[in-house]
Order: C-alpha cells, then sequence, then structure tokens
C-alpha cells in the first residue's frame, strides 16, 4: 500500500506539472507584444497631455448618441494622434472581393479601393468620388460624365473610360461573372445591358468611352435617379487584367486599385485581410489610417469578447450581441442608413395562401408590435414593419398598409370567408427563417402560437436555416423569410424593385396590373415633381393589399466603434464614407 | 508485417470504394438537385430557367446516366481532379490540402495528450474505486463531455482572455508550437477525456480480478509493479480501440473549433459544404476523412498484437 | 497461471474437467440476482439509478406534471428570472422554463433511447456473426464496419435523414389516406424515429467491434479454453460465457451512446434536420440562447445544467451496472 501511495504522488506530480505546463504555454508567447505597446504609449502619453485635454470638448460632439449618421466637421488630428493608425475591425464572414460580385461584408470599404463614379455622403447627398462631374441632356437620354483627370491605378497607368466599360461589360455578363449582383438595378436602363444580362450580347451599346476620361451612358428611357444609380458600390471598377486572373484575384496584394487604399493581403484560409494606403493615391485629401486589418468572425460570441478586450476598434454585429453594450457604450453605436424591410414573403402559389383572406387571416392574428418587442428583446420597438417605405426615405407615410393591425375577431371572419371555411382543411403551413439567428426563429415561434390562440391552427411546421433543410418539402414551403432594401435610397425605386424581384416565378409570382401600371409612371418620373410622393404611397399601398408578406422590421444595421475612432461615419450603402478623415486616437 | 501491411492496404480500397459508392448514391438519390442548389447559392437571378439549368448539368457530367456519373466521378478523382466546389470556385484538392495538415496536427496533439491525461488519471479513478476521487475524476470528465463545444469554446475564453488575461482571443493558424493553439487543443482533449478515463478505469479494474495478476501478486510483486508489468499493458488494448473513435470524433468537433477561433482547418471546410449542401466538396471531404479513419485503424490493429501477444495479426 | 491452461494439453483429465466445469458455471446461474444487489451497494450508481429513473418518469408523465403546456407564451414576460408562479423562470418569448425543461426529457430520453437500442441490437449481432460466422463472415463484416466507420457520423446521419425521411413519409401519408390510423396522423414522432433511427447506422460498428474484439480475447482465456478441452458446444460456450463476459465494454459504451445522442441531437437540429421549434429539445434551448448567455444566464445554463446530470447520472447507471453485470470485477478490490 505505502509504496504504491509515494509513487502514486508521482504520478500526481508529473500531471500537476503537466497541467502547469500548458498552464505557462498560454501564458507565454502573447504576454510579450503587448508589453511593449503598453510602454510606447506610456511615453506618448506623457508627451501630450496637455494638448488631449484641449480637444475634449471636440470630442464630446462626435461621441454623442446619434440616431441618423451626421456629417460633423471632421475632428483635425492633432496631437491625439495614436502612433499606430492601423484600424482593427471584425465582423462576420466576407466571401468576395470584387465591385461587381459585392453583396455584403466587403461594403464598408470596397468602393475606396475600386471607386464608383459617384458616392453619397452619410446624408445621402450624391457627391463626386472618381467622377469630377456630369451633364445630362435635354431630352435625358444622354448623360455624359467626367473621370476625375488626375486619376491613376495603384501602378502609376492612367484609369481611363475604357476600363470602366470593360470592366462593366464583365460584371453584366452572367457567363463571366458568376452570381454577379451588378445587374438591372444599376444598369437596366443603359442601352444593351439587358441583352447582355440576358446573355443574348456581349457589347455593352449604351456606354462608349468618348476619351480617355470621358464616358457617355444612352439610356433607353428617361431615368431621373440614374446618377445616383452610378453611386452604387457594385459599379466601383477592377482592371480587367486583375479580374481575368479569376475569383480571388485580389487575394495576393497584386490586384491594382484607383481609390486610395488597396489590398495588400487577402487570406482566404485565416478568413482576414489588410488593406493599406494606395502609394499612388490622386486624391488632394490624404488619409491618416495607414492600415485596416478586417478579421472574419463566425461565431459572434468570439468578436463579442475580442470587443470586450478591446482588440478589435470597430465591428459589426448582426445579431442582438451587442444590445447589452447599447446602454453602457452608446458612443460606440453608428447606424447606418440603409432602409430595409425584414419580413417573410408568403408563396400566394402554394395552398392555402392562395386565398387571400388566408394571409389576411395570417397577418391580423398576430400581435406584431408584442412579437417584435419579445422576439428583439425590446431593442425594435420602433422598427416594427408596418409599411414597405421606412422613416428614413422620401414620401414616408405612416400606417400606409391597408387594413393592416392586430385584429383576431376580423382574422377569424377572414378565415371563416376563405375558400377553405375552416381550419381543418388548410393543411400544413410550413416557415424557413432562411438563417439561423433567433430573432428570426422567435417570430416564427411567435407567429404559429398566436395562429393556434387565435385561429386554433396547429398544423405549422418551423426550420430554422435555410430552405435546402426541407429537402424534398422545399418547393411546398409557404412562409419563407427575406428582406429587401433601398439601395438607391429612392422610394419609387425601391418598392417597384421589391415588385420586379417578388414577381418573378422564381419568387412567388406576384401579379398585379395596378401597380405595374403605377410603377410605368413612376420610373420616368421628376421626384421633384408635386405628384411623386401621392403616386408613390398609392403604388405602396396597393402592393401591400395583396397581403402578400407577413412583416417582421424595418432593420438598420449598426457599426460599432470605440471611442478612440475619430470621424467614424457610414453612408447608405454601409460605406465608411468618411475613411479619408478617421484616424486613430490615444488611447 | 510487410505482407500484412500490404495486405491491408490492398483491402482499404474496395473499402474507399464502398465508401464512395455509398456516399455517392446517397447524393444521388437524394431530393437536394445539385444544379438547383448552385444557382440558389450563387444567387442567380434566373433560377427557374430550364435552359440554364440544362447547360449548368451538361457542363457537370449531371444528365448522364449513374454508372456512367459514378465512373467519372472515380476516374477524375484518381487522377487527381477533384473537382471544383460549387460555391467558392474552389480546387477540392487543393483545398484539402490546405487545411488537413492543420487538423491533423491539432488532432493528433489533442489524442496524445487525451492519452497522457487520461490513462495516469483512469488508472487512478481504478486504483481508488469507489472513492470521491474516482467519483471526481470520472464525473468532471463526463461534464466536460457533455457541455458542447459551441458553449465551452465561448466559456474558455472568457475565462482566459477577460478574466485572466492570459492571451488574447487566439486566432487563425500559425503552426502547432504557438500559444494560438493551446485552447483549441484543450477544448479538443475535453471530449475523448472521458472516454479514455472510462477505459482506462475499466480496463484497469478486469485485469486486477485476472488470475495472473492475482498469482502475480501471491508471488509476492508489489502493488505497483503489478501495475506496470501486467495490468498497464492490458488496460491500453480498449485505449487503443477507442482511439479509432477518437479520430472521428475530433473530426466532428474540429468543426465547431475552427468556427470559434478562425482555424483553416477540415472542420471548417467541412461545416461550409455540409452547411450549403456543396456535393463535390462533401464527396472529396467524406474521401479524406475515411482515408485517415482507415489508416487509424490499421494502425489499431497493428498496436494490439505488442499489448496483447495472444492476438495475432491474422486473425 | 498456466495451471489450468495446461491441463488441458494432457488429455481427458478427469479432475481438470470437472475444475473447468465448475470454474464456468461458477457466475451464470446467480448472475442477475448478484447484479442487482451490488447495485443497490453502489452509491453513485443508485443516484444513477434515480436520475435515470427520473428521466424516464418525467418523460413519460411529462404532460401531467409540467406546470404548463411547453409551447404557451406570454410576450410580455419575456426571459424573467424565477417567480412562485414559474420556479425557473420564463424563456426568450415567455414560455414557462421548468416546462420546456420537462418536455426537452422526453426528447432527449426519446433520442437517445431510439439511437441506442437499435445500435446495440445491429452491432450485436453484427459482432457474433463476425466471430463466429466463419472467414468470410469475419470479412465482411469487418469490412462493413470499417466502411461505416469511415463515413463522419454526422454527415452520413445527415444523408441518411435527408435522403430517406421523405420517402419514408411519403409511405405514411400514404398509408394514413388508405388506413386512416389514428397513430399516423401526426407524423413529428415519426421523424424523430427516422432522423435518430438513422443514428443507429452510425453508431452500431462501434458495438460491433466491441462485441467482436472482446469475444476474441475471451476466446483465448483459459476457463473458455477449458470448457471447449471438455467438449462443451462453441454456440453454448458464446451464450453462457462469451456473450455474458463481453457485455461489460458494451454497457459502458452504451451509456457513452445514450449521452452522445442527446448531445449529438443538438448538433442536427443545429444543421436543420433534428428536433424542430416549438418542440422543446435541450440543445435547442442552449443553442438559441448562446448569444444572451452574459445578460440571460440562466436561460443556457438551466438546459445545460440538465443535461450535463441526465448524463451523468445516465453513465453512473452505466459503471455501477457494469461494476455489477460483469463477473470478473468480483473481486475487483485489489488495492
Amino acid at each position: 500500500m505505502l509504496p504504491f501511495r509515494r509513487r502514486l504522488s508521482v504520478v500526481l506530480a508529473v500531471l500537476a506539472a503537466f497541467s502547469l505546463a500548458v498552464a505557462v504555454a498560454c501564458q507565454s508567447a502573447p504576454a510579450a507584444p503587448q508589453v511593449t505597446e503598453r510602454v510606447v504609449t506610456q511615453v506618448v502619453e506623457k508627451v501630450v497631455e496637455k494638448v488631449v485635454q484641449q480637444t475634449v470638448v471636440v470630442e464630446k460632439v462626435v461621441e454623442k448618441p446619434l440616431l441618423i449618421t451626421p456629417t460633423p466637421a471632421p475632428t483635425q488630428a492633432g496631437a491625439d494622434l495614436s502612433a499606430d493608425q492601423t484600424l482593427r475591425y471584425v465582423t462576420r464572414g466576407f466571401s468576395r472581393l470584387d465591385p461587381a460580385n459585392e453583396s455584403g461584408f466587403g461594403r464598408f470599404i470596397i468602393s475606396h479601393i475600386w471607386m464608383p463614379l459617384f458616392l453619397r455622403d452619410t446624408k445621402n447627398n450624391l457627391q463626386p468620388w472618381l467622377a469630377t462631374g456630369y451633364e445630362i441632356s435635354p431630352d435625358g437620354l444622354t448623360i455624359t460624365v467626367k473621370i476625375n483627370p488626375k486619376a491613376v491605378w495603384s501602378d502609376g497607368s492612367p484609369v481611363t473610360a475604357k476600363d470602366a466599360k470593360d470592366y462593366w461589360t464583365y460584371g453584366l455578363d452572367p457567363d463571366q461573372c458568376k452570381g454577379c449582383f451588378l445587374g438591372a438595378s444599376e444598369f437596366g436602363n443603359v442601352k444593351g445591358a439587358k441583352d447582355i444580362i440576358a446573355g443574348k450580347s456581349k457589347e455593352l451599346v449604351g456606354v462608349v468611352a468618348k476619351d480617355d476620361k470621358t464616358i457617355e451612358f444612352q439610356l433607353a428611357a428617361p431615368d431621373p435617379i440614374f446618377i445616383n444609380r452610378l453611386a452604387k458600390f457594385n459599379t466601383g471598377f477592377a482592371k480587367m487584367d486583375d479580374v481575368k486572373k479569376g475569383p480571388l484575384y485580389a487575394s495576393d496584394g497584386t490586384a491594382r486599385a484607383n481609390g486610395p487604399f488597396m489590398v495588400k493581403v487577402w487570406d482566404v484560409d485565416k478568413k482576414q485581410y489588410e488593406i493599406v494606403q494606395n502609394p499612388k493615391w490622386w486624391g488632394d485629401k490624404k488619409p491618416t489610417i495607414t492600415r485596416i486589418i478586417a478579421q472574419e468572425a463566425a461565431d459572434e460570441n468570439v468578436s463579442f469578447i475580442q470587443w470586450q478586450n478591446n482588440e478589435v476598434d470597430a465591428a459589426q454585429w448582426l445579431t442582438n450581441i451587442r444590445e447589452r453594450i447599447r446602454k453602457d457604450q452608446s458612443n460606440t453605436f453608428y447606424q447606418i442608413p440603409y432602409p430595409t424591410n425584414f419580413f417573410f414573403p408568403l408563396w400566394i402559389g402554394l395552398a392555402p395562401l392562395d386565398d387571400i383572406n388566408v394571409r389576411k387571416a395570417l397577418a391580423w392574428s398576430v400581435d406584431w408590435d408584442k412579437a417584435i418587442a419579445a422576439a428583439w428583446e425590446g431593442a425594435r420597438n420602433d422598427r416594427v414593419m408596418k409599411t414597405h417605405l421606412t422613416p428614413e426615405l422620401q414620401c414616408y407615410k405612416k400606417d400606409n398598409w391597408p387594413e393592416f393591425g392586430y385584429n383576431p375577431a376580423k382574422a377569424k371572419e377572414a378565415l371563416a370567408k376563405s375558400k377553405y371555411g375552416s381550419v381543418d382543411k388548410l393543411g400544413k403551413i410550413r416557415i424557413t427563417t432562411n438563417g439561423q439567428s433567433p430573432n428570426y426563429i422567435r417570430t416564427a415561434e411567435i407567429m404559429a402560437e398566436q395562429w393556434k390562440q387565435n385561429l386554433g391552427i396547429t398544423d405549422v411546421e418551423i426550420k430554422p436555416g435555410t430552405l435546402d433543410a426541407w429537402g424534398q418539402d422545399a418547393q411546398s414551403v409557404q412562409v419563407r423569410r427575406g428582406s429587401w432594401g433601398a439601395t438607391i435610397p429612392d422610394p419609387a425605386d425601391m418598392i417597384i424593385g421589391l415588385y420586379n424581384y417578388y414577381s418573378t416565378p422564381a419568387q412567388i409570382s406576384l401579379k398585379d396590373d395596378e401597380f405595374a401600371k403605377l410603377a410605368d409612371t413612376l420610373v420616368s418620373m421628376k421626384r421633384d415633381d408635386p405628384k411623386f410622393c401621392e403616386t408613390v404611397q398609392k403604388a405602396e399601398a396597393q402592393l401591400l393589399s395583396n397581403y402578400y408578406v407577413l412583416p417582421m422590421i424595418w432593420d438598420l444595421y449598426e457599426y460599432n466603434a470605440k471611442p478612440w475612432v475619430k470621424n467614424f461615419g457610414v453612408n447608405v450603402d454601409n460605406n465608411w464614407y468618411t475613411l479619408l478623415d478617421v484616424y486613430i486616437a490615444k488611447h | 508485417m510487410f505482407k500484412y501491411l500490404t495486405g491491408r492496404f490492398i483491402l482499404a480500397i474496395p473499402t474507399l470504394l464502398a465508401v464512395m459508392l455509398i456516399v455517392f448514391t446517397l447524393t444521388y438519390i437524394s431530393p437536394f438537385d445539385p444544379v438547383k442548389l448552385m444557382l440558389l447559392q450563387n444567387e442567380v437571378r434566373q433560377q427557374d430557367d430550364p435552359e440554364l439549368i440544362a447547360r449548368i448539368r451538361r457542363q457537370y457530367g449531371y444528365d448522364q446516366p449513374y454508372v456512367t456519373q459514378f465512373v467519372n466521378y472515380i476516374t477524375r478523382t484518381v487522377q487527381g481532379n477533384w473537382g471544383i466546389s460549387i460555391n467558392g470556385q474552389r480546387d477540392i484538392l487543393k483545398a484539402v490540402m490546405a487545411t488537413l495538415p492543420i487538423s491533423a496536427q491539432l488532432g493528433l496533439a489533442a489524442a496524445l495528450i487525451t492519452a497522457l491525461i487520461g490513462i495516469p488519471l483512469g488508472a487512478l479513478a481504478a486504483l481508488k474505486q469507489n472513492s470521491w476521487l474516482d467519483y471526481f475524476i470520472v464525473g468532471g470528465t463526463l461534464v466536460l463531455r457533455t457541455i458542447p463545444v459551441y458553449v465551452m469554446g465561448p466559456l474558455m475564453l472568457i475565462l482566459f482572455v477577460l478574466v485572466l488575461h492570459w492571451m488574447k482571443v487566439p486566432r487563425g493558424w500559425n503552426g502547432l508550437f504557438n500559444s494560438q493553439t493551446t485552447l483549441p487543443i484543450i477544448i479538443l482533449t475535453f471530449g475523448p477525456l472521458a472516454v479514455v478515463v472510462r477505459q482506462t478505469r475499466q480496463a484497469v479494474l478486469e485485469v486486477f480480478s485476472q488470475d495472473y495478476v492475482r498469482t502475480a501478486k501471491a508471488k509476492g510483486l508489489s502493488t505497483y509493479a503489478t501495475l506496470v508489468r501486467h495490468i498497464l499493458r492490458n488496460a491500453l488494448i480498449p485505449v487503443v480501440t477507442a482511439l479509432g473513435f477518437i479520430t472521428e470524433g475530433l473530426i466532428a468537433s474540429s468543426v465547431f473549433l475552427d468556427n470559434i477561433f478562425a482555424i483553416p482547418g477540415f472542420g471548417s471546410l467541412s461545416e461550409n459544404a455540409f452547411r450549403q449542401l456543396d456535393y463535390p466538396v462533401i464527396l472529396g471531404i467524406t474521401l479524406v476523412s475515411s482515408i485517415l479513419i482507415i489508416l487509424t485503424n490499421t494502425l489499431v490493429d497493428l498496436i494490439y498484437p505488442f499489448l496483447d501477444p495472444r492476438v495475432t495479426l491474422e486473425s | 497461471m498456466s495451471q489450468i491452461a495446461a491441463a488441458p494439453s494432457t488429455g481427458a483429465n478427469r479432475a481438470a474437467q470437472l475444475a473447468a466445469l465448475e470454474f464456468a458455471q461458477k457466475k451464470p446461474r446467480s448472475l442477475w440476482q448478484d447484479a442487482l444487489r451490488k447495485l443497490m451497494r453502489n452509491r453513485l450508481a443508485v443516484i444513477g439509478l434515480v436520475i435515470t429513473g427520473l428521466l424516464i418518469f418525467t418523460a413519460i408523465a411529462g404532460d401531467w406534471i409540467a406546470p404548463y403546456p411547453y409551447t404557451r407564451q406570454d410576450l410580455l414576460r419575456t426571459a424573467e428570472g424565477p417567480t412562485w408562479d414559474h420556479l425557473l423562470g420564463t424563456d426568450e418569448v415567455g414560455r414557462d422554463l421548468l416546462s420546456r425543461i420537462i418536455g426537452g426529457a422526453r426528447t432527449a430520453t426519446l433520442v437517445a433511447f431510439i439511437s441506442t437500442f437499435f445500435s446495440v441490437v445491429i452491432g450485436m449481432v453484427m459482432g457474433i456473426i463476425a466471430s463466429y460466422g466463419g472467414r468470410w463472415a469475419n470479412l465482411l463484416v469487418t469490412r462493413l464496419i470499417d466502411i461505416t466507420m469511415s463515413i463522419p457520423t454526422v454527415l452520413l446521419a445527415a444523408m441518411i435523414a435527408a435522403t430517406f425521411k421523405p420517402l419514408i413519409l411519403n409511405q405514411a401519408k400514404a398509408l394514413y389516406a388508405t388506413t386512416g390510423w389514428a397513430a399516423l396522423k401526426n407524423t413529428g414522432w415519426l421523424e424523430l424515429l427516422i432522423v435518430f433511427g438513422g443514428l443507429s447506422v452510425v453508431f452500431w460498428p462501434v458495438f460491433a467491434r466491441l462485441i467482436r474484439g472482446q469475444i476474441l480475447s475471451l476466446r483465448e482465456k483459459e476457463f473458455i479454453e477449458a470448457a471447449r478441452a471438455v467438449g462443451v458446444p462453441e454456440w453454448l460456450i458464446a451464450l453462457r460465457y462469451l456473450i455474458p463476459n463481453a457485455i461489460g465494454p458494451v454497457i459502458v459504451y452504451m451509456t457513452f451512446t445514450l449521452s452522445s445522442g442527446m448531445v449529438l441531437e443538438s448538433s442536427l437540429s443545429y444543421l436543420g434536420i433534428g428536433v424542430m421549434p416549438p418542440q422543446a429539445s435541450w440543445g435547442n434551448m442552449i443553442q438559441s440562447n448562446i448569444g444572451s448567455w452574459s445578460y440571460r444566464p440562466w436561460l443556457v445554463a438551466v438546459p445545460a445544467a440538465t443535461l450535463a446530470i441526465a448524463t451523468l447520472g445516465v453513465n453512473f447507471l452505466g459503471d455501477g451496472l457494469n461494476d455489477a453485470l460483469n463477473p470478473q470485477s468480483q473481486t475487483s478490490k485489489v488495492v
């Protein structure tokens, strides 16, 4: 017994030593750089102590929590300038880095790498970006845009009109740019563009390179907001010689940029990119930020810990994880003025939703205010989707959805009036949340429960995740979560785009001749026409009277940036519009 | 030995073929249409265009009969052309070759540490059978195993990063001998640790009751000498058996780990493939996992006779 | 160690024959009574038995003991802490957490038992065939084991579920249409059966390998050789000595499979093929609240703790059963 016990203690000691070794291994490496960092900052702090105090007043103005992103006069970088001008950013996954192919997480920077001709500022005003200006012919069919004569690529060669035309031809062609987003909503009115999108032509006839710096757009019909379309991030262009290298052409740092920043490396495996200043940047205003490290974190719990540990300066989260810092750190929130609808489009071709009375019953039997308050933990109480147009958009009219509202009695009547008559004949209702977000899943669960309470519907099946999860049943899922945003902040463009998208057979095949007629008028209507808003609202009400969606929220995306990120500002495209003014202050 | 190994590898070929046949058949008869998925995932607007669908079907050879498709698939795979993923348009073989070594290193490190910690703990639990130490070891490792990786990951991060300030959030891959791998490896060991502890405990208890151990004790050998000479070697048998299962467990939990720590490993490749039902990638991943598991099992069978002379290689 | 083993080699030695028979017959007769007695003496095993019993009871009687229906929501009282009318508080959409936990117990139990039961049955049959079916059967089964074990668990389960579920459900629908059997009206349980029955297609090789390995190693043991030498038929040896002796590791692993089933259930739900809301499952409950752990910790902690306790209970019971059932651990307290 005894000798064994002694031996046992040896075994235990070895174990303990092992765990100690593990602990030491954890500790050793990362600690070293942190220490040096701290030393450096302390030294700088002493030198600039006085000046920091002077700038306090200005800082407070910037840090005020604001609902709509302001364009304050930029704080001048002074002695509070940090020695290291690296901006570290974390968000969800990014998979593409190509302007025509950009759909989401690269938007913050892409217009600063491959510049569109124009760019919207934080208040939605158009500003010259790669272009210096434009001219519209009296008939509105010819638009001439001048590229900035100083504009050069990062290899020093001039940016030409031909570069733009070549890239757009590629971006519109479904055979070349697979699954790309550049399309009808940007170039639909340009002669020849629709043929390329349909795969019938390879020539963008409506874009003419008049000379190296002059582009002429020839439109098929007048389009009052065409310049707005040229401000969208998808219309930025890269050099075709680079693009031809393949979908990951921007990964090795050789891709030429024409904006103030360029990609140094996009490490697809590490899920990280490093963006640096373009050494040949031709603009008058020079950036202060020298480097942006953008990381992808699929698990938002992890990126939130990075934020709490000050490992990142800016972040974008999609889940409610940010709610817990909304109060304490309200000065870190920057709302993106991108008006969106998050909703459940109803597949109106599928029984029992082919009867509008059933759809009405489903909409009226849910207390949406309560549902959204619960599902979004109170963070979106004033953003319950009650119309397509959001309060940020021109022509927004409160409660413009005919008859919409919580009313169980009316819902029951509607159901009784439908051709199905009673609950048992409805059959199964299937819901997919198209994503794992707890908010969507909760909303779906609440809808199902309220249908059960108010209408007696019990045969409801919910599947979180994508449509794929339904397998063979995918074709019969009637309620599928979707979203729509006004990428061009124009009310007519938003609802017409929405209708055009959902009227296709791949979507819900909604057909509304009344709306289509109104849409035709709206397309070419001048935005300052006194009848414009009235017509938009009429069209919106007409569209909503089809009861083809169940509402959720008007979401507003947000960025979070630490207080020492000065002059941070965002435009409608999620783009860090004020990036040239941004600097990292001492912290 | 050489003859045995050759035999095993020859046997492995039909096994692999069978695996490929099963998975290929499952994807073939599955109600998911790869072409439609492809259009859906690439967010192509003309999703119902029959001409487009027919063209893609032709391009990928999905219009061929079942047998032709399978033969083509095998031929291409053997030639090293594993195809391109549906969404990312990446070369699958290249992606596998880039990710696999990383996960393999993590997995091996975790397996080694599991054995190093688990076997002594299991033996200790057996020696102290039905004491509180026994309960603590068995119960504690079980609790670690029960907590899902996606809960454990953030919990450990909070502990090490926010509370103890021992490290920054570890991200990415900079080689195995790097502080960044510490947390992922620790979490990886939590799954199999309970298995190894219990298998060892069980085996040690059983060996204790064997006649030859009793004989050995009767001959006057000390408990410790008995433990080392007779018990540990025999106790290793079930543990080694379990190592085969553990390999697979490591593949599974690396799916969540890669996600949390942004490790460009096999797990993140698989997760994306499963999520998006990326058939070409799923087929490639399955093939590689199968080769891995077959290798582990061969290794297990090779180690067996060394531990238990009564089991011969031919059996 | 060589006395008994040496005996058969000297021929039909009557004394050795008797010794061998006595040795072999000592255990099986009172095996189960013995086991029960030993089980009840083991503190942890009794705790495990109580927890497992409670789990099964909750699963069966859930509807009667739950204070509220587990889907009823109160949207004005979401994510509340414990109160008198909601003993464990409410969840993110205002459902009674205790009732959800009870509902989850049913799912967990069902899932664990379905997947384990089928895999043990298949695994035992295959293991025995491999050990006794001769060279070709052994080869075939080991190949089949290798093939199945070579495919990652989650993937195979997912594909089986995705491929076969629609087919079987359509059959069930057709059957309901013709027969009108009430059991087929709600196909929710059928889906669970398919998905988690599918898991047994993945789990069985573990058992088959264990059985085969045990039998292979036991066959070389002295008392078996002795029994063989005195002419006890091979099938009787298998039935009376080998299988009861091999069952220990199977039970150990079975408890692991039970708990793995519970844990895997959440992964499968995550991939969209497991238990779907508003059905209650512990895995889903953890999953849907993991993002808000810091300000609603109990919504993660309660299901996670329940899962841990249930798993521990099942495992402790398994340990106890193993100590009790395995005849060789009779005198295991050597230290």
